[in-house]
């Protein structure tokens, strides 16, 4: 029996950017169903750094990033959850002359999209951060700045989804989506028909897929993002720890693991998509981790895993109406999208309703085309 | 990172008996072969002997240590490279392997087809109590008594299921210790089905007749039928209440039974170690008999990978006598693989083992059935009892999790933490799966932990070594 059912939209995939559309629709009142290939927030969204960092967000990416960290501070108010969010100042290091050149420059980029980031000396870093390694020259400071247990992401979001009425299907693949200038026609695996009023992708890396049902061919790149975490050791660290070329992030969380990222790149097995990490990748990672905290040498790692990031040709997001069609809309490729997730969710489901604040797309999908 | 970056034919890792029969029997067909194992010694967990550093315990003769000599023989006359005393941490497609050596740094080697030897780990379904120091594995033990040379404790309650129940209170009881009792979950007759089997491996009748004269001879008391309700410390002592199970409808009998003891070893069996193999991306099935996920494999081991084989234990569970011939198969076919002996000479040599290899298969199973806990002893985990010890996660808060909608094993790691710690949920994988597919229905749905490496953890100081700051900041910078 093929069974059918109809909503006034259907959000497909079920990470920070389909879960926060889907629960402002719903809390507006729109019948929703989001959907997943897999499970709700298991891909990068679940498996991420959880840094909130504004240190290493692309400075045109800044409003976004500052906006989308002030709702995560206050996540009971819009999510009805503590999803153990840290609030903690983040500091960017300099360990040479040319460091601190690139810091400068590349802090002051943020400072001029906002970012409320100013220098500190030697000293007064390492008043603030006793363990950093005392080679340090400078460093710049953000007071906006924190972690999430990002982890714990699905498991918020599936408890609101029952609170406000969002359904979600897990493990659902769709075949194929159908639209007759109307409605569109959802066809699931088991035949199953799901129509829906307005739709809105937000299935990250496989954004590109998903655009294929409307003809649309666009390129997006995966970026395998590798991080590492060690077993629970003794308090070492109370900020958010990057360096001048964004190729750190360490932080420790209240369990005493400390977690290390910093986008270097593992790679993506395409035999059954899932991630592989590169040692060597690995070894440069924690090498600068151990120069940044020297005390982090005497602890061990526990495990390695990486997540599957999505970028566009231009590395600039997606967010707005998909052309040509009516009442279909797309989401997703932002860099440091988790922290933004909260807030470009919200406008995203603001255009949906029509409401005041935006009107155009963000970030139109058609310069890609 | 301090490369060997030497290349082979083919790489063992697991030093077995199953390890070395492959290493050695593509080694005689010419392939330059490596075999790899933590440990000091060859032979594995099943031939362990104490390490070279133990220069106090005098080395008899035994079964373990002739057993070494002669694979040490083997290794030496094939021409075999040996890296013992190395710790695996990664394997990466193409073979790439990277290990810890003794002096903890990184080394690496390249294989055209790999070869996992690695044996299994132990099972333990949790109780009240489970995690008190005295507590230990039944598999734990038999390395005190092996490796270590000494006993448990002054008396020792021997507790769990399978066959390894009676290895340990025999070797507890030849050592000159008190078994204070044995609580098996299995009935007599279970035991009993499994002589006929035996009776095609004489030498395993032997020695399983040996067990069972030492065990009766020492007046030990057998609670047959039985689990553990509880263990509680008082001072130095544990006290260990025991319940029997009607094994036709399950129901429980609370017989009031206490025992006393200073130490309990207790265990649910083994399960396939597939860790490197899951993490490569190999195919696994759930395998309902034994109630564990296996590899996918072909009749010579060959995994769903090409140039990827399982031999051993890890393939699925028959004991050390097969795993030796498993073992020689999988080797001559990745000799095949490497045009090192042609298909004809294949075939006659790997049907002779096949023909030994079908005399174990029963034997094995039924050694396999035996150590194989029933779905009931799920209902020794209390709401209160922690599950994931590295976590310490209890029941109530994996139910409460499926409560709100987790329903497969990774979704409920990313929610409570299970799995989460040092031992990578190999110790609480078996019991959470069972809890979850008391709600979701099978376990094939629930699924297995995501294996990540490192496959052990791993020292910071070893993987970082000496570096110069300048060396590694020469890297693309980060998007601005």
């Amino acid at each position: 029996m093929i069974h059918k059912s109809t909503y006034d939209v259907v959000v497909i995939g079920a990470g920070i950017m389909g879960c926060t559309t889907a629960l402002h629709l719903a809390k507006s009142g729109m019948s929703t169903l989001i959907l997943d290939k897999g499970n709700i927030c298991r891909e990068a969204s679940g498996v991420n750094a959880g840094t909130l960092t504004i240190h290493m967000t692309r400075a045109q990416l800044i409003p976004y990033a500052m906006k989308g960290w002030k709702l995560w501070m206050n996540t009971k108010e819009w999510l009805g959850d503590d999803i153990e969010v840290t609030k903690t100042p983040g500091l960017c290091l300099a360990f040479s002359e040319a460091d601190e050149k690139l810091l400068v420059h590349r802090s002051n980029a943020r400072i001029q999209q906002g970012a409320p980031i100013k220098f500190l000396s030697k000293k007064e870093a390492l008043n603030l951060e006793p363990n950093l390694n005392p080679n340090i020259k400078m460093a710049a400071f953000c007071e906006m700045d924190g972690f999430v247990n990002s982890y714990k992401t699905g498991l918020v979001f599936s408890k609101i989804f029952k609170k406000v009425g969002v359904n979600l299907l897990e493990n659902e693949k769709i075949e194929m989506v159908e639209n007759n200038g109307k409605s569109f026609f959802l066809k699931l695996k088991n035949n199953n028909i799901i129509e829906a009023n307005k739709i809105v992708l937000a299935g990250g890396l496989w954004l590109e897929e998903m655009l294929k049902w409307f003809k649309i061919n666009i390129r997006i790149k995966c970026l395998p993002q590798q991080l590492i975490v060690t077993e629970r050791i003794n308090p070492i660290l109370k900020t958010v720890i990057t360096i001048a070329n964004g190729k750190l992030s360490l932080k420790q969380f209240s369990n005493g693991t400390t977690l290390i990222g910093g986008g270097w790149p593992g790679q993506r097995n395409i035999d059954n998509d899932k991630f592989e990490p590169l040692p060597e990748n690995l070894i440069g990672n924690i090498q600068l981790a151990c120069h940044s905290i020297p005390a982090l040498k005497n602890s061990r790692v526990l495990r390695v895993w990486g997540g599957l990031e999505a970028e566009t040709k231009d590395a600039m997001p997606i967010m707005g109406k998909i052309p040509q069609i009516d009442n279909a809309f797309v989401i997703g490729s932002f860099h440091s999208g988790y922290t933004s997730g909260p807030y470009v969710g919200y406008l995203m489901a603001k255009m949906i309703l029509g409401q005041d604040e935006i009107k155009h797309d963000l970030f139109s999908l058609s310069r890609l085309l | 990172m301090n490369n060997k970056n030497k290349e082979y034919d083919i790489i063992v890792i697991g030093a077995g008996p199953s390890g070395i029969a492959s290493a050695v029997s593509s080694a005689s067909n010419g392939a330059k072969v490596l075999i790899i194992d933590l440990n000091s010694n060859l032979g594995g967990q099943v031939y362990k002997t104490p390490p070279e550093t133990y220069k106090k315990i005098k080395k008899n003769s035994s079964k373990e240590i002739r057993m070494q000599k002669s694979f040490k023989k083997l290794i030496d006359e094939n021409g075999i490279d040996v890296a013992l005393k190395h710790t695996v941490w990664q394997v990466n497609h193409g073979f790439k392997i990277y290990a810890f050596n003794n002096n903890n740094q990184n080394v690496f080697w390249e294989c055209k087809t790999l070869i996992i030897a690695t044996g299994t780990y132990e099972r333990i379904i949790p109780f009240p109590g489970w995690t008190l120091p005295g507590v230990i594995g039944l598999a734990a033990s038999t390395t005190l008594l092996k490796s270590h040379r000494v006993l448990p404790g002054n008396n020792t309650v021997v507790a769990g299921c399978g066959p390894l129940l009676a290895v340990v209170a025999s070797g507890i009881i030849k050592a000159g210790g008190k078994v204070g009792a044995i609580i098996d979950l299995k009935s007599p007759f279970d035991w009993l089905s499994s002589i006929r089997p035996m009776l095609s491996n004489p030498s395993s009748l032997f020695e399983g007749i040996g067990w069972l004269k030492n065990i009766i001879f020492s007046g030990t008391p057998i609670y047959f039928n039985s689990v553990i309700k509880e263990v509680n410390k008082k001072e130095n002592e544990l006290e260990i209440s025991i319940t029997k199970i009607n094994p036709r409808n399950n129901r429980k009998y609370d017989n009031k039974i206490k025992l006393k003891a200073d130490s309990l070893c207790v265990g649910h069996g083994l399960i396939p170690s597939i860790d490197i193999l899951k993490s490569l991306g190999a195919e696994i099935f759930f395998e309902s008999e034994s109630l564990t996920w296996l590899p996918k494999i072909n009749k010579y081991f060959q995994s769903s990978i090409e140039n990827l084989y399982i031999v051993g234990d890890g393939s699925g569970i028959t004991g050390a006598i097969p795993a030796y011939e498993k073992g020689l198969i999988a080797g001559h076919a990745a000799s095949l693989d490497l045009e090192y002996i042609n298909s004809e000479k294949f075939i006659i040599i790997t049907n002779k083992i096949f023909v030994k290899l079908k005399k174990f298969e029963n034997f094995g199973k039924s050694m396999a059935k035996l150590m194989t806990p029933s779905s009931f002893i799920i209902n020794s985990i209390t709401k209160e009892t922690i599950v994931c010890r590295c976590e310490d996660i209890k029941r109530a808060e994996i139910e409460e999790a499926i409560k709100i909608g987790a329903k497969e094993i990774n979704q409920l790691k990313s929610w409570t933490r299970c799995g989460m710690g040092p031992c990578q949920g190999r110790t609480c994988e078996d019991s959470i799966s069972r809890i979850i597919s008391e709600h979701v229905g099978d376990r094939k749905s629930v699924g297995m932990f995501t294996r990540r490496f490192p496959i052990q953890p791993i020292s910071m100081n070893s993987v970082v070594g000496q570096f110069k700051y300048e060396d590694i900041i020469n890297v693309e910078e980060g998007p601005l």
